[in-house]
């Protein structure tokens, strides 16, 4: 162990991150990189198929993906949000808590903030800096109370906290429908028909403080602190789950509630810090969102919670909650979603509901993304060129694939002469065939003159005999199949070549034949048929045993 | 009002079938959180063959149709569950991932099988209903339908098979123990996978009564998302305790709740003020009864009850007669609490992928 130790530290940075990501010995990490990336390499194969219905080139569309959200001034500040929202999922998933209350806290943040400026700008006519920061920490304080809510919920009532904060989400939604439909005439306007909306543009937001100028988003300073900010965010998440006391109970907790609570855990105490702590992120997941970027709340009559808050879900599943790797598909994800905001206008035929594809595509592969621990092409391959270098290996592999034909060569070798039996006599047995249905239907025109029955129609039909007629007729029937089996067996068969024949019969349905016929015409043959028999088995048994010998041989000379 | 109770009816239908489709897999041992995007490819099932069939049929569609697009309903369903059988059964996966998963790719798929059969997002064609009475005159004898064959028919099998059939029993014991049902000789995996087949079919039946029941003028648009009564359906397995019965009667309150935030215009004079309060309802109630049957709550209630009937026994209130019949009624309440706080829970298993080696 010592040792190990030593050469750890020994190494530089380049051979500690050979040891981390291609290492044999250090599994876990290295192994959630790959699937990660095989699962995001599967949502895009989806996605590029279901693009490719639609007639389009997917590898165009994809870049357009990028252009689209490079230009667009809303594509920084789409990556903030969809950090702070991942991560406040990713906490609660490290802890074991399914929590999807995300976007109702994300709504409920986002509507009270714009409802305190919308209340200044009604009464004082504008809006101060100082009202800014303090609607934001009155709203990110409710959106702390609304998942201290859930907490409770799961830790003193024990409910399933999946179907609690799917509830929570409507409940929250619907409040704020309500809000908004009882005080249209008073504050909060009523845009369309259809849509109730809130409608906010405060001095806060115009370009040269927070808003982004389109032509030059890289000067606007305040997405880059808003980028950096998250991004810190995540590090700090990251260096408190891996390094600290408090990171390793979330972890322990997430991994075994048992085991956690054994080794003396207050459970109960931990999972309402960490909901606070992920509403806290999504509070400020909602302030970025509602007033930073939009400046104002839509809510129409089909709508649900937001789908920001479930596309985090796939954000952090995608990278296992990892807060580091969360930004790189933040990243991604938030090219797929704000790329595609105007597709159809490049490319007309594809639908405006694209988005929710991708996102659903991707949501899935996500889910699909712990699957592929046993999915390893590279190594399979790897370990396949290794082995056939070895002289050993190839010889037991060919000397498998040998024994394997030897041991069904004999089927084979049946089907061979089936076939070859088959392709010689077909034209000599069609004859025979032919003469016995002859005399089937002589018989038949015999049975139609004698019986009265017949007199109207000349067909004959099995039906209208009488029994004692039918049995007659049965009787005939297998007398002539008999006997036109015999003289098969007797013209083409026997005497062209006889082991053949036999061997046949014995396998197929000739069977019964070959009994029936052993006393009566074999007789004379079947002789010299069995000791051929034994002969062709027995040549197989000697080659095998000569085999055995062999190899006998070669184990006792290595012993 | 008639109106209001028609809605009723069919709400009722859906959410019975959808909790049933989710009772049968719990019972097996799988959780089932996919149940609204299951009902959504049934839904698009329905349609997508209804508009098929319909230049089959030069306009004049007859109402015998549905049975035969119901089962295509179930088909569709049984197709999109075997990706949660895949995932929970042979993968051994995360079921709860899944579930959430499946509820988002659903959609998506509606979008791209829409824009494949349907014209640009939607679909024009309207099925008619097969019914006694015409629903849209708001007669009452319309409550005679196919739909009303099928979910009773489904809530009265299930109902005996899981309770009284061997069958039933197996499926029962997969859920609770699988590893003592493989020492019993149950094959748990096939029994599991005709979970799923099982659940399929019922949830792709209850979306495809949705969508011939409000679908606007036959109109289907792309997002449907039969407006989250999957996760209504959800709620109601866990009140009603894994029991078909108990789910069937839940789902009729839950869907007088639901009808009533649809109907608030009609019902009330400002309605159109309280219609989110009232749609917000249903999901403040599961929300409230889900508190009140969990198992700190009922553990309380029982103390409760037991501390009633303990203090009506002492000596120097000296009870005969009707107290003492009042005390053991409270004792006995109190007991069937408790009872009913060890299955607060549900199947024991339920979640946990099936491991051979901890046998």
């Amino acid at each position: 162990m010592e040792e190990t130790k030593v050469k750890k530290n020994n190494m530089n940075a380049y051979e500690k991150f050979k040891d981390k990501f291609f290492n044999f010995h250090n599994y876990p990490a290295r192994r959630k990189f790959y699937n990660s990336s095989w699962s995001i390499l599967l949502g895009i194969i989806i996605m590029m198929l279901s693009i490719a219905i639609f007639q389009y080139n997917p590898f165009e569309v994809l870049l357009s993906f990028v252009e689209n959200s490079n230009k667009n001034s809303l594509f920084i500040p789409t990556i903030a949000t969809y950090i702070f929202a991942a991560l406040s999922i990713a906490i609660c998933f490290k802890a074991g808590i399914f929590n999807i209350g995300v976007p109702g806290q994300m709504m409920i943040s986002g509507f009270i903030m714009l409802v305190i400026l919308k209340n200044q700008e009604v009464n004082n006519g504008s809006i101060t800096t100082e009202n800014v920061f303090l609607a934001i920490f009155v709203g990110i304080l409710t959106s702390i109370v609304c998942s201290l809510v859930l907490a409770v919920l799961k830790t003193y009532l024990r409910v399933n906290e999946v179907v609690a904060s799917i509830m929570l989400n409507w409940i929250i939604f619907f409040i704020i429908r309500y809000i908004v439909g009882i005080n249209v005439d008073t504050g909060l306007e009523l845009s369309t028909t259809t849509d109730w909306s809130l409608n906010q543009t405060a001095s806060f937001l115009t370009p040269s403080f927070f808003y982004i100028d389109s032509s030059a988003w890289t000067k606007s300073s305040w997405a880059w602190i808003l980028i950096i900010i998250s991004v810190l965010v995540s590090a700090l998440l990251w260096v408190v789950i891996r390094f600290t006391k408090f990171g390793y109970k979330i972890k322990m907790v997430g991994l075994s509630k048992t085991a956690s609570e054994y080794s003396g855990t207050n459970k109960n105490n931990l999972t309402l810090i960490t909901l606070s702590i992920s509403g806290l992120f999504s509070g400020i997941a909602g302030a970025i969102w509602y007033i930073g970027l939009n400046g104002q709340m839509n809510i129409s009559i089909t709508s649900g919670p937001t789908l920001v808050g479930f596309n985090a879900i796939a954000i952090s599943l995608i990278v296992f909650d990892n807060p580091i790797a969360i930004i790189l598909s933040s990243v991604m994800f938030s090219i797929v979603s704000v790329g595609s905001n105007n597709l159809t206008l490049f490319f007309p035929l594809l639908p405006t509901e694209m988005t929710d594809v991708v996102s659903g595509i991707f949501i899935y592969s996500a889910a699909l993304a712990f699957l592929f621990t046993k999915f390893v092409p590279f190594e399979w391959t790897r370990n396949f060129i290794i082995l056939v270098r070895y002289k050993t290996y190839r010889e037991k592999y060919w000397q498998n694939y040998k024994e394997f034909f030897i041991y069904h060569s004999s089927w084979f070798k049946e089907k061979k002469q089936l076939f070859s039996l088959w392709y010689d006599n077909h034209s000599a047995w069609s004859s025979i065939f032919k003469k016995y249905k002859e005399i089937q239907k002589k018989e038949e025109i015999n049975i139609v003159e004698n019986n009265t029955e017949f007199r109207d129609n000349n067909k004959f039909k099995f039906n209208k005999l009488s029994n004692d007629e039918k049995i007659k007729y049965l009787d005939f029937l297998s007398k002539l199949k008999k006997e036109r089996d015999i003289e098969l067996a007797k013209e083409n068969y026997f005497e062209k070549d006889k082991i053949k024949s036999i061997r046949i019969a014995r396998y197929t349905n000739w069977k019964h034949l070959y009994l029936d016929m052993k006393t009566e015409i074999i007789k004379s043959h079947l002789h010299i048929v069995d000791e051929k028999l034994v002969d062709t088995t027995s040549e197989i048994s000697s080659k095998e045993k000569e085999r055995l010998d062999k190899k006998k041989k070669q184990k006792g000379g290595g012993k | 009002m008639n109106d209001f109770l028609l809605s009723l009816f069919s709400y009722f239908c859906v959410l019975s079938l959808g909790a049933i489709s989710i009772i049968f897999t719990e019972r097996a041992g799988i959780i089932n959180l996919g149940v609204n995007g299951t009902m959504v490819i049934g839904a698009t099932f329905y349609m997508i063959f209804a508009y098929l069939i319909a230049p089959a049929t030069k306009g004049e569609a007859n109402e015998w149709l549905n049975i035969l697009l119901y089962i295509f309903a179930a088909l569709g369903g049984i197709l999109f569950m075997l990706l949660h059988g895949l995932i929970s059964i042979k993968w051994k996966g995360n079921q709860t991932i899944s579930g959430i998963a499946m509820n988002i790719l659903a959609p998506a798929i509606t979008l791209i099988l829409l824009y494949k059969f349907g014209k640009s997002n939607a679909m024009d064609y309207k099925v008619p209903l097969l019914e006694l009475g015409n629903s849209k005159d708001g007669d009452l004898s319309s409550f005679v339908s196919l739909k009303m064959f099928v979910t009773i028919t489904i809530i009265i099998v299930s109902f005996i098979s899981l309770t009284f059939t061997k069958w039933g029993l197996r499926f029962r014991s997969v859920g609770e123990n699988p590893q003592a049902a493989d020492a019993a000789g149950i094959n748990v995996n096939k029994i599991k996978w005709i979970s799923i087949l099982i659940s399929g079919a019922i949830a792709g039946i209850a979306g495809a009564i949705y969508i011939s029941e409000f679908s606007s003028g036959g109109r289907f648009r792309t997002q449907v998302n039969v407006e989250g009564l999957g996760f209504l359906a959800i709620a109601i397995v866990i009140i009603s305790r894994w029991k078909t019965i108990f789910a069937g009667i839940s789902s009729l309150i839950f869907a007088a709740l639901f009808a009533m935030g649809q109907h608030a215009n009609n019902l009330f004079d400002n309605g159109k003020e309280i219609q989110p309060i009232l749609m917000m309802l249903p999901y403040l109630f599961t929300l409230i009864v889900m508190i009140l049957f969990s198992k700190p709550s009922l553990t309380m209630f029982s103390k409760l009850f037991f501390k009633i009937s303990s203090a009506i026994l002492k000596p120097n209130l000296n009870p005969k007669g009707f107290g003492m019949k009042f005390s053991n009624s409270m004792n006995w309440v109190s007991n069937k609490l408790l009872m009913m706080s060890n299955n607060a829970n549900g199947p024991k298993a339920v979640g946990e992928p099936y491991d051979k080696s901890k046998r």
